[in-house]
């Protein structure tokens, strides 16, 4: 009964959103594979793509971000479609300064964790993580298939490097020898040969050597790569006296080097990994790392035997404070949930390539949807800027016949604003050779441009519902198949059809919560050496709330359009807590006081935390050397700070997704064929990756396009398949 | 594999059972209106799916068949408990080839067979302290509990839907009646509850609720389809009971989902008679509407599909387990469920 | 606008992640080919109506599980002592000399102990095998590190052991110690046995053994007098000799 489309008519997407996922979708399903298959509109509010990872340029054509945008080197679909989208691109490097994708990503190895000591100061451990083979976005080796089973055998590998590197300066240094090949001669043991090895390791004290201990991670690894023929009670009794040992061995060198107590924390959470993953038979469950997520990561890591010390390191909460992982904001309230974040970290730090970090060399609008505009428009798509969607209207169900499937019968758009005779929208400036998006709209362009401007009409706010006009689209008329590619705080706001029908929709808005972000750039006149922060750039994590993470930005000042350049950029986040009044949509001072309270905890936090880390910045005890910002206006004190910029992204659509224990079970994926017409894509579905990360949007986008149009291939989604 | 592994375990376990199950219908007075009827239905044979499940799975985890004996035991007297009230509740006529025990001796009489046959149940649930011990065989008995419940709230929903007459429903509320009324009792409290025993921990057993409820929904569904389709193979006539009781079938509901309005305005006056007042050549009607929309080429589409599901559930959920004579038994479930007749 | 020649989304032959590759089922297509429909050879509303099917039946079952975790968690833990223990003590008690390594213990032993104060401490247990988040895993986990006081007062001039296992509320609330019990039938029971509070001070315990009772093993169980739960068990071992009908080894 299914009458296939016509050959000749393209199929209509209408493509609602412009963030990472939906350039993803555009990106995938214009291919040339397609032959124009796929005719995309992409409706986006206001005047700029990108979403949550939009960015404008201010005065001085300097950058004005949401927050702190990293790009890891595990980001596979992310960089595979950036690197096609510059070499598409194809820019004149004389004419632009940001031409090839190694212009505008640069790897950034060095990262940072703050710790607080005992003695209530700050201390940074800096972390050069090596440079690994091949970039991101290469192409894999065929087959390659992640399993846990390299993972455990991974950490295993770690650990040896661990205890090597502590022991290294060890006197008894004949044993370095057995540490460098201590492998050699392991393969081809059987299972019994394993087992009289264990049970030797634990009757003969062998463990309580460095030489022992070594060896017997060896025998571990060896192990763990056929877990399942070993009884559960022998690998744990093994793994603890391993764990036991090495904490022994540690603890007797703790006096001559303090350092190393940070190393024995991150191998303590190592071993309570490896004995979670053996005790929940993660390593065996189909489910992989999700089977894990009920629980909140620290209290799974204390479950399996961590102590209390290595869960509140400072390690941990970095890696907390990158995530947001504070349920509605509050700060005394860390979950993630634990699948989730060890997926995450054995990615992070056993996948990535090239670099740990990569950063961008201007800003994310300008390094990633200024260029994807540019080739989708090539391309053919078309976009509509200022379309705000209201509503997802889904077909009356009594008007379905028998086995049909639901369908979108029209979506519901507010005009924001109508560009002058009915052209289109030209949305790029150029700074410096750069096309980039503009911080306001070009209001020249717009019909009744002055006023708007003049009655500072907020296009992205979701709190101003100013239009110039509606517009409904309807079904085979102006769009064949919809992708949502929205944020989900968003979707309560446009799809009361499908939440009012359909349970696992109200579910999945229930359970996956976002939270919101706060942010702050400041210009300095001074170098940060001067401040006392001697440090090469670096982005760090596990600070002090609010504005726990911070990064050295002097890399985009001269992206920027300063005619003396200032000395100093870096940027502050973090997540910003709830209040009652953030969900309510008539209180239109909403946003204001928010942006305010921001304004007063950047203030306070320069006064009276950043000398922590910067020595040298305060002027007395609890003022910052005001004097110290970049103030073209020539205000006094902390006056000055208004100049800068800094953000509260409250917008429902801002919000960053967050990955609660309990939540991802209730995550819908773009694969999801409850309406045959539609599918949604964003950080917030179930992309195989449950991550607020733009890793997560381009894969949930690629899969929305694989919903539509069969491509691409599930296999060619990096990481999909994945525990 | 072999194809006759599951008739054969099925006839081991069901036996087996029996044997045990002869305990508790031993003839005591009152013989006449109460023991000898007790025994009425449980001798009436069966399948014994219920709890040769239970035992494959027990034995499966590691446990020995005696050991999960009572509580299979307990399941078979309360699935003939819920049997006997059922025909009551459905105005049957017929069980397993002959007369319902309410047609034979009146509904009040059968209602309380009905009620001792649960006693009995409980009973061999109490029991399972000798085996089992006290902290297990209470983990069992709430097992059992939660079952039951969900059992009569199953059938609660099914008889709102006939005394309301509803016409409106969908796949999904047919599902989830099926899944509460008879999957909980046919596949997933066996499976649940041999688990436990085997594995003598309290555990996550949600695990098990996936893959007994689709393989207790395609083993219902295809049920209903042989009810309309294989009498004519088996009796040489049509027979059709659940027409005739006007049951919310997969087939039904699609009928309903798909019929014009005239035809649905038919159904609907069909439907809301009572049903002594039901004829024959309204069912015959009915039947034939049902094969020009395909319903039950659709319910046997789906029955497909869920053994399917099934089967994927049941790899997942034993996948840790050794090779035994009793995994197969239960992954070749699926299967046997579409195939038999 | 007809119905027919509206665009709809292909069927997807896959729309799951593959986590664990050892336990794929089936070739990369998923749901296995359906037998005897009477739909055509690639005929694609069969596929259609398959995988509607599935998605529609896993959509089904996992709501319900939904439901039923909320309400697990809405609902007191499970509480391992039902209801009708204090009825049944005597049936009971026998079951439990053989079964008594079952519970969680903290044993504290004394020789010829007469007043003084015993402090029972409730350890935290080693969750073992699955640690699942159901509600029955809690029926093993005692609370970490709470103390409850008793004061132990044992009158009797043999040699004797004893060892106590009690919960929190037992050293707060009324409760009852029933009297213990040995499994051999013939012995006569321990009847001086009361759990009294006592204000001001922790509650006292006292055992009075007299001087004619046979050597062997008494159980006997304390048992909440308002919801009668089970709360505690006592054990008195007697004689020098170590008892063969002792508990059960610990399952592991």
């Amino acid at each position: 009964m299914k009458v296939e489309r016509q050959e000749g008519r393209p199929v209509k997407v209408a493509i609602v959103g412009g963030g990472c996922a939906s350039m993803a979708a555009a990106f995938e399903l214009t291919r040339p594979v397609h032959r124009g298959r796929y005719q995309v509109t992409v409706y986006q509010l206001g005047w700029r793509l990108g979403g949550k990872g939009a960015s404008g340029r201010g005065p001085a054509g300097r950058i004005e971000e949401h927050g702190l945008h990293v790009w890891m080197g595990w980001y596979e679909n992310a960089f595979r479609l950036v690197r096609e989208c510059y070499e598409e691109l194809g820019r004149d490097p004389v004419r632009c300064p940001i031409a090839g994708w190694r212009d505008a990503f640069v790897p950034a190895p060095l990262v940072g964790v703050a710790d607080r000591d005992r003695g209530g100061s700050w201390t940074v451990w800096e972390q050069l993580l090596p440079p690994t083979e091949g970039l991101p976005g290469d192409p894999l080796p065929s087959g390659q298939r992640w399993t846990m089973r390299d993972y455990m055998i991974r950490t295993a590998v770690l650990l040896r490097s661990l205890l090597a590197n502590v022991f290294r300066a060890d006197p008894g240094g004949a044993d370095s020898a057995a540490t460098e090949n201590p492998s050699a001669g392991t393969g081809g043991w059987s299972t019994q040969t394993v087992l009289d090895r264990i049970a030797r390791f634990l009757r003969y004290g062998e463990l309580a050597t460095l030489t022992g201990l070594v060896q017997a991670v060896t025998v571990l690894e060896v192990m763990l790569g056929g877990l399942s023929q070993y009884p559960q009670n022998v690998a744990l009794r093994f793994l603890d006296a391993i764990a036991g040992n090495a904490r022994a061995l540690i603890e007797a060198r703790l006096d001559e080097n303090p350092e190393l107590r940070r190393v024995w924390q991150v191998l303590d959470l190592t071993f309570a990994t490896l004995r979670g993953e053996i005790r929940f038979g993660v390593f065996n469950d189909p489910r992989g790392f999700d089977a894990v997520d009920e629980y909140d990561c620290r209290e799974w890591l204390l479950l399996n035997g961590a102590a209390e010390s290595s869960v509140s390191c400072g390690f941990l909460r970095a890696l907390y404070d990158l995530g947001f992982s504070y349920e509605d904001g509050d700060p005394a309230r860390p979950r993630v949930a634990a699948g989730h974040a060890l997926r995450g970290i054995v990615r992070a730090f056993f996948t990535y390539r090239g670099a740990f970090f990569w950063r961008m060399q201007a800003g994310m609008g300008d390094v990633v949807f200024a260029p994807f505009y540019e080739v989708l428009k090539r391309r053919g798509v078309r976009f509509e800027f200022f379309h705000r969607l209201e509503h997802v209207r889904l077909v009356d169900p009594g008007r379905l016949a028998a086995g049909d499937a639901p369908y979108v019968e029209a979506l519901a758009f507010d005009v924001q604003a109508d560009v002058i005779g009915g052209r289109e929208y030209q949305p790029l400036v150029d700074v410096g050779g750069l096309p980039c998006w503009p911080s306001t709209p070009d209001y020249r362009q717009l019909v009744d441009g002055v006023r708007v401007e003049h009655e500072r009409w907020e296009f992205e706010s979701h709190w101003d519902r100013r239009r110039a006009r509606t517009r409904t689209l309807r079904v085979t008329d102006d769009f064949d198949v919809v992708v949502l590619g929205i944020g989900i705080g968003a979707i309560p706001f446009v799809a009361g059809d499908l939440l009012a029908r359909d349970p696992r929709w109200r579910a999945m808005v229930d359970h996956v919560k976002t939270v919101a972000t706060q942010a702050f750039q400041i210009w300095l006149a001074c170098d940060l050496k001067e401040l006392g922060w001697m440090s090469p750039p670096l982005t760090l994590a596990g600070f002090i709330t609010p504005f726990d993470t911070w990064a050295d930005m002097r890399h985009l000042l001269p992206r920027e359009g300063w005619p003396t350049p200032p000395r100093g950029l870096v940027y502050f986040c973090s997540v910003l807590a709830d209040s009652a009044a953030s969900d309510d949509r008539s209180n239109g001072s909403f946003p204001a006081a928010q942006r305010e309270e921001v304004r007063r905890n950047a203030i306070r936090f320069l006064n009276d935390e950043i000398v922590h880390l910067w020595p040298n910045a305060g002027e007395a005890p609890r003022r910052f050397r005001w004097d110290l910002l970049v103030d073209p206006t020539g205000s006094r004190g902390e006056d000055r700070f208004a100049s800068q910029h800094w953000s509260a992204n409250v917008s429902p659509s801002d919000r960053y997704t967050l990955t609660l224990p309990g939540s991802t079970a209730y995550r819908i994926s773009p694969l999801d064929g409850t309406y045959d017409n539609l599918t949604i894509a964003g950080d917030w579905t179930e992309c195989g990756v449950h991550a607020g990360c733009v890793e997560a949007a381009v894969m949930s986008g690629r899969l929305a396009a694989h919903a539509v149009s069969l491509s691409p291939p599930l296999e060619d989604i990096v990481g999909y398949d994945h525990p | 594999m072999t194809s006759d592994l599951v008739p054969r375990l099925l006839e081991d376990y069901g036996n087996r059972t029996r044997v045990a199950l002869c305990e508790y219908l031993r003839p005591r007075a009152p013989q006449r209106h109460l023991y000898n009827l007790v025994a009425d239905y449980p001798r009436r044979g069966g399948r014994m799916l219920r709890p040769s499940l239970c035992l494959a799975t027990a034995r499966a985890f590691g446990a020995s068949a005696d050991e999960a004996l009572t509580s299979a035991v307990a399941l078979e007297l309360l699935h003939n408990a819920f049997l006997v009230h059922d025909d009551v509740e459905d105005e049957s006529d017929e069980r397993r080839g002959r007369p319902t025990l309410h047609a034979i001796h009146g509904v009040p009489v059968a209602i309380n067979v009905g009620d001792a046959l649960v006693v009995l149940g409980i009973r061999a649930l109490t029991d399972n302290r000798r085996t089992l011990g006290t902290r297990l065989a209470l983990c069992v008995l709430e097992e059992a509990a939660h079952m039951a419940c969900e059992s009569v709230e199953g059938q609660a929903l099914e008889l709102g839907w006939r005394r309301d007459n509803a016409l409106y429903l969908t796949d999904a509320d047919y599902l989830e009646m099926v899944l509460k009324k008879t999957c909980w009792y046919t596949t997933i409290f066996p499976s649940r509850v041999g688990a436990l025993i085997g594995t003598r921990e309290p555990q996550s057993l949600d695990r098990f609720v996936r893959f007994g409820f689709f393989l207790g929904a395609a083993f219902q569904i295809q049920d209903d389809v042989l009810n309309l389709q294989g009498d004519e193979a088996r009796y040489g006539k049509e027979s059709s009971g659940d027409l005739w009781e006007g049951k919310r079938t997969l087939m039904l509901i699609a009928l309903l989902r798909a019929a014009r309005d005239d035809e649905r305005t038919r159904l609907s006056a069909f439907l809301s008679l009572p049903r002594p007042e039901r004829r024959a050549a309204d069912v015959r009607w009915v039947r034939e509407r049902m094969a020009a929309y395909g319903c039950v080429d659709y319910a046997r589409q789906v029955a497909h599909a869920l053994a399917g599901a099934a089967r994927h559930e049941c790899t997942a959920l034993y996948a840790g387990l050794p090779r035994t004579r009793d995994r197969e038994f239960i992954e070749a479930l699926p299967g046997w469920v579409l195939a038999r007749n | 606008m007809n119905g027919d020649q509206r665009f709809r989304r292909p069927a997807l032959p896959r729309s799951q992640p593959i986590r664990n590759w050892s336990t794929l089922f089936g070739g990369p297509a998923g749901a296995p080919a359906p037998p005897g429909a009477s739909g055509r050879p690639g005929d694609a509303s069969v596929g259609d109506a398959i995988s509607r099917s599935v998605a529609l039946g896993y959509r089904v079952v996992d709501e319900y599980l939904q439901q039923g975790q909320r309400a697990a968690q809405r609902l007191a833990d499970r509480s391992y002592g039902p209801a009708n223990v204090a009825h049944d003590v005597q049936d009971v008690t026998a079951r439990m000399v053989r079964y008594t390594s079952e519970l969680l213990a903290t044993w504290v032993d004394f020789l010829q102990v007469s007043g003084g104060a015993a402090e029972t401490r409730s350890t935290a247990a080693e969750t073992n095998g699955a640690p699942g988040a159901s509600p029955d895993g809690a029926a093993y986990a005692a609370p970490v590190g709470q103390a409850t006081r008793v004061r132990l007062e044992v009158v009797t001039s043999r040699v004797v052991t004893v060892s106590v296992e009690l919960a929190p509320e037992a050293a707060t609330r009324p409760a009852t110690a029933h009297a213990l019990r040995s499994a051999d039938q013939d012995k006569p029971r321990l009847t001086e046995v009361s759990l009294r509070p006592d204000a001001g001070g922790p509650a006292v315990l006292r055992v009075c053994v007299p001087d004619d009772q046979p050597a062997g093993v008494y159980s006997g169980l304390v048992v909440d007098d308002e919801a009668s739960r089970l709360v505690g068990t006592i054990n008195v071992r007697i004689g020098g000799s170590p008892d063969d009908e002792r508990s059960r080894p610990t399952p592991p």
